[in-house]
């Protein structure tokens, strides 16, 4: 195995928690011992996916506004989230107030995410003005 | 037609001498070779064939595979292509910073955040360039190799 550096390791430790976590339920499940928690990690893998998959895409909006790229995203995300809900239903009871839940659950980290975005666009704006300016004051001189 | 007179010189001793009638482009860029080795690059307005300065570009647009080159108050075609231009100005401080734009950094007057969260680069004539996401980590890493050789 070659050494492991920096932002590799965490990425390993989640890829191999993950694999780990699920031939668990898989196994679980054809043992006939499936329980709630099962279909939550089911559900919170999909989710993950879906959610991958979506900010992966970011590249084809690449001449639009950040703007409408996180509110198409969003809705893209959304529309698969409840999709999958409503798939699940016809496997396992959806708890009442079940689709608002996981319009919440999904959107409010959406949200954080999207203004970490938003504000790491600022930061990067002003970082290159400044550098701008000291070329321009550099030059001057 | 020239008369060229070539002579090998020492080390620390290269000259060169230019003689002319009158300044035709031809000239011009001799001298543009011998001063500051940029590369040639020709403008096409009106019919007219006219040798542009890089240093008075203030960026490349490319509309319909058509490049042109955009002065402060004038625009030119020129025969080359956006990614050519890029792989030669990149020295002389052309950057990539969209699809279809290639904008000189010595004529950026500020960068500013929209509020639809996209990255403007104003000019200092006044006009306002898009910096896309997709070439925002390259302008900036170039802007700081600028910035460390001033």
């Amino acid at each position: 195995m070659r050494i492991l550096r920096g932002v590799e390791i965490p990425i390993a430790i989640c890829i191999s928690y993950t694999i780990l976590s699920m031939v668990n339920v898989i196994i679980d499940l054809l043992r006939g011992r499936a329980s709630g928690s099962h279909y939550n990690s089911i559900a919170m893998l999909l989710l993950c996916t879906i959610a991958v998959l979506v900010l992966s895409i970011h590249h084809l909006f690449d001449e639009w506004s950040p703007v409408v790229m996180i509110i198409i995203q969003y809705v893209i995300a959304m529309g698969l989230v409840l999709l999958l809900v409503f798939i699940s239903s016809f496997f396992t009871e959806v708890s009442e107030g079940g689709y608002k839940d996981i319009i919440i659950s999904f959107t409010v980290p959406y949200m954080i995410g999207a203004f970490i975005y938003y504000s790491s666009v600022f930061r990067s704006a002003k970082r290159q003005d400044r550098l701008i300016q000291e070329i321009n004051s550099g030059r001057e001189k | 037609m020239f008369v060229l007179n070539l002579r090998k010189a020492k080390e620390g001793e290269e000259k060169i001498d230019i003689y002319y009638s009158k300044m035709t482009p031809a000239v011009k860029q001799i001298i543009s070779i011998a001063q500051n080795e940029r590369p040639v690059l020709y403008g096409m307005a009106e019919e007219e064939k006219i040798l542009l300065e890089t240093e008075d570009i203030y960026y490349f647009d490319t509309v319909d595979r058509r490049t042109f080159a955009y002065t402060e108050e004038s625009t030119y075609q020129v025969a080359k292509t956006l990614s050519l231009l890029e792989e030669e100005l990149k020295p002389f401080g052309f950057i990539r910073i969209n699809k279809s734009n290639l904008v000189n950094i010595y004529k950026i007057k500020r960068i500013k955040p929209e509020p639809n969260m996209r990255i403007s680069a104003i000019l200092k004539n006044g006009e306002r360039l898009q910096i896309n996401r997709g070439y925002k980590r390259a302008f900036e890493d170039y802007l700081q190799e600028i910035r460390k050789s001033i």
